[in-house]
């Protein structure tokens, strides 16, 4: 069962593509992270899903229904959560909760309470007198006391100090068992600990969208001592990223790394008697071997 | 509907102050309109001077209201957090407009149903009357004040579009006077009204339904042009003459004019007015014969021709105008403007001309004789009247709308209401019978904010040539003869001026007509009397003035 569906699709801002012929998934119970640089299309392909831009073409799903029909009470089963959302700044933080309560048919009171614990949320300020990260916790919690189904959240970590991402990021592992979460960030670092699955969007191409343990498992870095200084081979395999040779250590990252086959890949191309090491990478790491090389992965 | 409520509730609570200042508006309007009544006069020059623009202030809370409960869920840009919560877009436009029902129309209801109370008129009988002045205040100004707060995210913005808009009609109307003959036909006007009521339901559909501001923006700048282009291009001419078609047997001109030649301004400053700067007016004196004692012609549209030396032709447009000529009168002075370099060109040459009238007949109905009483008199349309001697006048009040078409005649002067002294100055042999009329139609109820009709009925007649009008005092016992013209048929005539001057026929101030009227000779009827219908006052046996 897929939670979000896209298929072929496009958006384009008069001359400019902000997306082009985007085709990928988000199974149900995962926790989904779309991460890429900046004007990469996130924000456009959240809002796309969201309904609120219309595709240019393609047709994308969220929890079954054309995203162009996602609308009034489809949202009873999506919570949505932009940093730049424009909340009621005249209510106080209590007056919203209890004002969207009837709204959803499956809001739960005694979450509500919960989670305006966890956040230490102050229920008699109004929304325009809290913080920034204040304020993005109130729409979190407000997104996520009628138990949604799929919860979306376009950069929820920009510009919060690192106490408050934490406790965001609490927030949504505790959500994580029974809904659908689908996130854009900047902040890899915060993904990689709690995303069962991450896309990566650039110039508006999906890149790649894997699970998130298989990519880590796939990812090395790789250093080959030879024995004697030799040329690096011309063709080497296009999983190989960022080949560098120095003397005689020559340094890449493998992104289809396998415990046997790449060791025997490596010997048949530089000999049986090289010495190898293998360093497992950060998110940060892949993704910057990914951006900074010119090709694709396997 | 649970959702409707629960965002109506959100928006009473939240636009607390703003709802509060239009409810006290409304509440000082009901108090300050029977004060009105009475005339009753507030000596604190600032109060008055709120009081004045009271009616300007209620409308522009309104649209303050409205912009503020529509923009509470902004319906521009894509940042809102409604727009991803289980809003269903039908729910929250009733919201919207139970809020403007509860905020607006309810109050106002309320208190227009008050001053029919004050007013001593029977409320229950008048209600379908009320909800239909509502229903057109919707139209003409609520659903214009909804369509800018859907294209706007906040009440700057929202300033700026009314302004926008102000300057967009100003210019409309600068169009409208320079586009030929479009003042004397109504037909674009229809069309225009109906392009404004479908620009703005189509822009808060599209705007609850879609969210699609830019095409929205468009369909209000496409009106707009489109207004624009009906201006223009509406066949002003070809409507005129197939509205007032040349007479036939079945429709005949029903009155005689003729140009007086005799009759001229004096000019002896000098000095032509020039109170219309671009334009000068000129008033040509036409003598009126064979109109019916039920019959009654408004002269509705003028256009001059002239030939001028060398065989050269030069024909105004059509302009609109309103003189009404009745039983009694033998004078009409129809009035054209022309351009002032034109008119300096040619004011001293004489010309040969001809000038064109678009005429409206009206038949009179069977008259009812009403006395007026000392206290309260009552008019037809279940007006009530009091004599308000100070000024001439009887003071009227009438619920939702004012008799009309009505057409009074009445024997004024008479030994017991006689003239004021500046009439008896004036008095000659070429007056008229005193009068009152308003020739507007009877459909539907006046559009106003109060449902009592505060009017005044003034009986004039003419004087000098009947190029004079003076109102004259109206006394208890006054027998008043009043009918309901009915709208017969238009027709459209042309009279021969024959060779003139246009510098006599533009009149200078003081106005000054030579030959100067008669004086009445010594042993003639005495000004306090009736020169216009016989006392006995029976409308079969009608007869002219003296003349």
């Amino acid at each position: 069962m897929l939670s979000i569906e896209t298929e072929q699709l496009s958006k384009q801002f008069g001359r400019v593509h902000a997306l082009g012929g985007l085709s990928f998934s988000v199974p149900q119970g995962t926790v989904h992270a779309l991460v890429g640089p900046n004007g990469a299309g996130k924000t456009t392909l959240i809002k796309i899903l969201m309904n609120i831009f219309r595709a240019s073409s393609g047709t994308a799903s969220v929890l079954g229904v054309d995203s162009r029909k996602v609308s009034g009470k489809a949202f009873a089963s999506i919570g949505y959560v932009s940093e730049n959302q424009q909340l009621p700044g005249w209510m106080r933080v209590g007056g919203f909760l209890k004002y969207l309560r009837p709204f959803y048919p499956t809001w739960d009171k005694e979450l509500e309470t919960q989670l305006v614990q966890m956040f230490d949320l102050p229920l008699d300020r109004k929304l325009k007198q809290l913080s920034r990260g204040m304020r993005m916790k109130a729409a979190l919690a407000s997104a996520l006391a009628f138990r949604p189904k799929l919860i979306v959240l376009d950069e929820p970590f920009s510009g919060l100090d690192p106490m408050v991402r934490d406790e965001l990021g609490k927030a949504l592992l505790n959500r994580a068992a029974d809904t659908t979460i689908f996130l854009s960030s900047h902040d890899l670092a915060e993904i990689e600990g709690f995303a069962t699955h991450i896309a990566f969007l650039d110039s508006g191409r999906l890149q790649l969208s894997e699970n998130m343990a298989l990519l880590m498992a796939r990812f090395r870095e790789v250093e080959v001592t030879l024995e004697t200084p030799s040329p690096v081979p011309t063709v080497l395999p296009s999983a190989w990223l960022q080949v560098t040779a120095n003397d005689s250590v020559v340094r890449f990252v493998d992104s289809a790394f396998h415990p046997e086959g790449t060791p025997a890949e490596i010997a048949r191309r530089f000999g049986p008697e090289c010495k190898l090491a293998f360093a497992p990478m950060t998110l940060r790491s892949v993704f910057l071997a990914f951006a900074r090389s010119n090709r694709k992965p396997l | 509907m649970s959702q409707i409520l629960h965002i109506f509730r959100k928006d009473a609570r939240h636009h607390w102050p703003e709802i509060l200042l239009s409810w006290v508006l409304v509440a000082v309007y009901v108090w300050d309109q029977p004060r009105k009544w009475a005339n009753q006069t507030i000596h604190i020059r600032y109060i008055v001077g709120l009081l004045n623009i009271l009616p300007a202030l209620m409308i522009l809370s309104w649209a303050f209201l409205i912009a503020r409960v529509v923009q509470g869920e902004s319906l521009v840009g894509d940042r809102q957090f409604w727009i991803t919560r289980p809003y269903e877009w039908h729910k929250l436009f009733a919201a919207k407009l139970l809020a403007i029902v509860a905020f607006i129309h309810i109050p106002l209801f309320i208190g227009q149903i008050l001053l029919l109370k004050l007013g001593n008129f029977p409320v229950a009988s008048l209600l379908t009357g009320l909800v239909e002045i509502h229903l057109m205040f919707v139209a003409i100004f609520l659903a214009g004040a909804l369509a800018v707060a859907v294209v706007t995210s906040g009440i700057g913005q929202a300033s700026l579009a009314l302004l926008i808009l102000f300057l967009m009609i100003l210019g409309i109307a600068g169009i409208s006077s320079l586009v030929p003959n479009s003042g004397v036909s109504n037909d674009a006007d229809g069309v225009q009204g109906i392009l404004y009521i479908v620009c703005c339901i189509s822009v808060v559909l599209v705007q609850y339904i879609h969210r699609k501001t830019l095409l929205s923006r468009f369909i209000i700048l496409g009106t707009v042009v489109l207004v624009v282009l009906v201006l223009v291009f509406t066949p002003y001419e070809a409507i005129f003459r197939h509205n007032y078609p040349l007479p036939t047997k079945e429709h005949p001109l029903s009155v005689k004019f003729t140009f007086d030649r005799a009759l001229k301004f004096a000019h002896e400053r000098k000095q032509p007015s020039k109170w219309i700067e671009d334009e000068i007016p000129l008033e040509l004196p036409l003598q009126v014969a064979g109109l019916g004692s039920e019959s009654l012609v408004q002269i509705e549209a003028i256009r001059l021709d002239l030939e001028l030396t060398g065989g050269k032709r030069w024909t105004s447009h059509w302009h609109s105008l309103s003189n009404v000529v009745f039983y009694g009168r033998t004078r009409t002075w129809p009035s054209i403007s022309i351009e002032t370099k034109f008119y300096d060109d040619i004011k001293n040459t004489p010309v040969k001309a001809s000038l064109s009238l678009g005429i409206r007949s009206f038949r009179l109905g069977t008259p009812t004789i009403i006395t007026v009483a000392g206290d309260r008199t009552g008019l037809p349309g279940n007006a009530q009247c009091v004599d308000n001697l100070s000024e001439n006048w009887l003071q009227c009040f009438s619920a939702l709308r004012r008799p009309k078409p009505i057409f009074i005649i009445a024997d004024l002067p008479n030994q017991d209401c006689r003239v004021t002294k500046e009439a008896t100055a004036n008095e000659s042999w070429d007056t008229s019978p005193a009068t009152y009329y308003d020739l507007g139609s009877d459909t539907g109820p006046d559009f106003d904010l109060s449902p009592v009709q505060d009017f005044s009925v003034g009986l004039s007649r003419f004087y000098f040539f009947q190029d004079h009008e003076i109102r004259l005092p109206v006394c208890s016992g006054t027998q008043l003869l009043v009918s309901k013209p009915e709208l017969l048929y238009g027709v459209r005539t042309e009279i021969d001026l024959g060779e003139i001057t246009l510098a006599d026929y533009h009149p200078t101030y003081p106005r000054k007509i030579i030959p100067p009227a008669r004086k009445p000779m010594p042993g003639e009827t005495s000004d306090s009397l009736s020169r216009n219908i016989k006392p006995e006052f029976l409308p079969a046996k009608l007869e002219h003035g003296i003349d």
